[in-house]
């Protein structure tokens, strides 16, 4: 192989004496070669490119309107299901205070409203809660509404847009509350968008809820007086990775590695699984920190051969992880037991990987396969609506939306103190589980191991909801 | 200090990700070498080469290397209308409208990509993604094998194409001098969209790959792209030989890194030795002087 024009193969210019402009190498030449070629071909040239821009520009407006990527703010059902009344809707045992029966199509509106990430890189959440408060408040529509000031209104949503930016989200309730005069706020999940928008309220003396906020990080911001989160706590989800599988600790050699990758909860992840490790009397082999996006895991999968640790606990993202396992099926090394962190929540994981995705294990919070009121109902309606799979956030933001509508209902007026009284007073079993508010405003979901068996996510712990048996070791 | 078997599977797999590398970066070095433009849209005809192979295997159960063929044929007919429509008639007007237009290709095609296929992660699966043997007690991936065979094909292929072939001599002249092609009679629009078309196919085999060894989503193809603009830049922009052992180099010495310094330095390594490589020789390993 060479270079063009001495008989060997190159493409670019032979020197400085044959610099050309652009113009020359594709632009006045080519156009007197064309000429040659007579009207007709520069005609059905432009018509083609026009043709062709007008199609681009045209699939362009559709994306944008369709995947609402750039909405600032909405007062419509962004991503929200549609009202049926075929749909079973996720009941609560809380008594909700609603009336029976259809709303009069000129019931006044009660307004509530939402705070979520519909665009940016929190965006997928965003989308989860709209479509989950969206459908608990069609269904509490459905049911007649809520009775407030002894009359029926119509629950409506206001929906901003935080953009993924907690200096948004604060803007956003601010404005919720001041211009829109919401009666109460749902807030995003993830605390960097979630503890700013909860602060706002706070400041406006509005109540608000949310979900999706690790409790330990919602709890250092402040002592709360009318913002309430509902959730799982770092530390819950670090010792399920072990109590998990401390039944099967005696057939394995007692050791595990860490891996996490260099994302900012990577050292936090690590430090929780250190001590739980230390906890179930686990051998703890830490590695070095990783690059988010890596492609080539040989050198990692080297050193964990080395570590020999029968048990192997990574976090990092979704593609990250498919590429990880896929490699570490191809240089035939195998743990007995593996638990992939963050990114092996997904379904689109285990449908990228096949059979390979069995027996990994993860941490989470909901499924529809919980034996909560609601939850395999909501479950087959939002595949029914939607046609992809579900996301564990679906069933606690559908909850949020309920506990909210409940206290509402129960405190039967839109004043604030009222409202925050009654949220503060749940106590029921919702689609995400048992919800009651401690002093310091919040509930603690239970955390979840699920192992990833024939494409589906079963949970294998706590033992009191488990759907299936632990696969050991990996297949 | 890493052990005779880590070192040997560094060294593997680093050839086998070179050989990904330099087929990824094949079509970026056509279009700078003949056109003279960046394709900023060349990342995303790999994800769509991805998505084609991913569909029909899963409509049709095709095997993904089979796939890569109706992959490349799919995307180079994507590739030619928007050379011919949207890149050609601005050619003229220097380098940054043609690079712009790229660039709008590029979010076109990535929000059509979430359009209609969800921002999903998605993966190829192939029995012998996961196959490997050994070889005096180092563990041979054969993905690694078929990644380094795949790429020296294509690049054979091309090298062939551009040597031996009447499309070569037009391309070869078209590159040289175009206005003195242009008067031998060589159609250097046609030319161009033809090497568009043949860059595109070539990154949408490379994509097939990237979801056999990997996985690929909407947005995963900036990654490749960057990849591809080091290798181009370390090999030589316009040669298909420095575009082979940039990527091979590129993916030998990253791999090698990460075994004597862990991963998270796999590509602050292979960065800092591409810029000591271009410190040294600004025109790339097999680059001329001037050509930049």
């Amino acid at each position: 192989m060479g270079e063009f024009g001495r008989g060997h193969l190159r493409i670019g210019r032979l020197g400085t004496q044959h610099t050309m402009t652009n113009a020359a190498v594709s632009g006045s030449v080519p156009r007197c070669v064309s000429a040659r070629k007579g009207r007709g071909t520069m005609g059905s040239s432009r018509k083609l490119m026009v043709a062709t821009l007008v199609g681009l520009l045209t699939l362009v407006v559709a994306a944008t309107f369709v995947t609402g990527c750039g909405e600032s703010q909405s007062t419509t059902t962004t991503g929200a299901p549609s009202s049926s009344t075929e749909t079973t809707s996720a009941q609560s045992t809380e008594t909700s205070g609603a009336p029976s029966g259809e709303l009069p199509a000129d019931a006044p509106e009660l307004l509530i409203g939402v705070d979520a990430s519909l665009s940016s890189f929190l965006a997928p959440f965003g989308a989860y809660q709209t479509w989950a408060q969206q459908a608990a408040v069609d269904d509490r529509n459905a049911a007649g509404g809520i009775v407030v000031d002894g009359k029926a209104h119509r629950v409506k949503l206001v929906i901003y847009d935080d953009k993924s930016d907690g200096n948004v989200a604060a803007t956003n309730v601010d404005t919720l509350i001041t211009k829109d005069k919401v009666v109460a706020v749902l807030g995003p999940i993830v605390p960097t968008v979630g503890n700013p928008a909860a602060l706002a309220a706070e400041r406006r003396g509005i109540p608000y809820l949310q979900t999706g906020n690790p409790l330990e990080v919602f709890r250092e911001v402040t002592e709360w007086q009318w913002a309430f989160t509902f959730f799982v706590q770092l530390v819950d989800g670090s010792d399920t990775v072990f109590a998990s599988v401390d039944e099967v600790k005696a057939q394995t050699n007692g050791r595990v590695a860490l891996c996490v990758d260099n994302s900012p909860d990577g050292p936090g992840q690590l430090a929780g699984w250190k001590a739980m490790a230390e906890k179930y009397g686990w051998e703890a082999v830490e590695m070095p920190a990783f690059p988010m996006g890596t492609t080539d895991f040989g050198s990692l999968i080297s050193s964990l051969k080395s570590a020999n640790c029968d048990f192997v606990c990574v976090m990092a993202d979704t593609p990250d992880l498919i590429a990880l396992r896929k490699q570490m099926d191809a240089a035939g090394y195998k743990p007995k037991i593996l638990q992939f962190a963050r990114g092996a929540q997904v379904q689109q994981f285990a449908d990228a990987l096949g059979s390979l995705a069995d027996g990994v294990m993860h941490f989470s919070y909901w499924s529809p396969d919980l034996p909560y009121p609601g939850a395999a109902e909501l479950g087959k309606r939002y595949q029914e609506s939607v046609g992809q799979s579900i996301g564990q956030i679906v069933g606690p933001e559908y909850a949020a939306a309920q506990i909210l509508m409940d206290a509402i209902a129960k405190a039967g007026t839109t004043d604030p103190a009222a409202i925050r009284d009654a949220i503060a007073a749940t106590d029921g079993t919702y689609v995400c589980g048992p919800v009651k508010f401690a002093e310091d405003h919040t509930s603690v979901m239970p955390s979840l191991q699920f192992q990833w068996q024939g494409g589906k996510a079963v949970i294998v712990w706590t033992k009191d909801v488990a759907n299936g048996s632990l696969l050991f070791p990996l297949p | 200090m890493p052990s005779g078997d880590a070192l040997a599977s560094a060294l593997i797999s680093g050839l086998g990700m070179g050989g990904l590398f330099a087929l990824t970066a094949l079509g970026l070095s056509l279009v700078f070498g003949v056109m003279r433009l960046i394709n900023l849209a060349h990342g995303e005809f790999m994800v769509l080469g991805g998505y084609v192979a991913f569909f029909l295997g899963r409509e049709l159960g095709a095997d993904p290397l089979l796939a890569a063929v109706a992959a490349a044929l799919v995307v180079a007919g994507v590739a030619y209308p928007i050379q011919r429509s949207l890149l050609s008639p601005v050619m003229s007007r220097g380098a940054g409208a043609p690079l712009l237009i790229t660039f709008g290709v590029s979010v076109v095609l990535q929000n059509l990509f979430i359009l209609f296929f969800y921002p999903e992660v998605r993966s190829l699966r192939a029995g012998y993604a996961q196959a490997n043997f050994e070889v005096l007690g180092v563990t041979v991936p054969w993905i690694y094998l078929i990644s380094l065979a795949v790429g020296v094909v294509v690049l054979g292929v091309v090298h062939l194409a551009i040597t031996r072939t009447t499309f070569g001599k037009s391309l070869r002249a078209s590159a040289e001098d175009p206005a003195a092609a242009a008067v031998l009679g060589v159609n250097v629009r046609a030319v161009h969209a033809l090497t568009y078309a043949a860059a595109a196919a070539a990154a949408a085999v490379g994509g097939v790959l990237v979801g056999i060894m990997f996985s690929f989503s909407p947005t995963s193809g900036t990654t490749w792209l960057i990849t591809g603009f080091a290798v181009v830049v370390l090999g030589g922009a316009g040669s298909i030989k420095g575009t082979l052992i940039g990527g091979l180099a590129l993916g030998v010495i990253e791999s090698l890194g990460a075994a004597f310094v862990g991963d998270g330095w796999r590509a602050f390594i292979g960065y800092v030795i591409f810029l000591i490589v271009l410190s040294v020789r600004p025109q790339g390993l097999f680059g001329r002087k001037g050509s930049y």
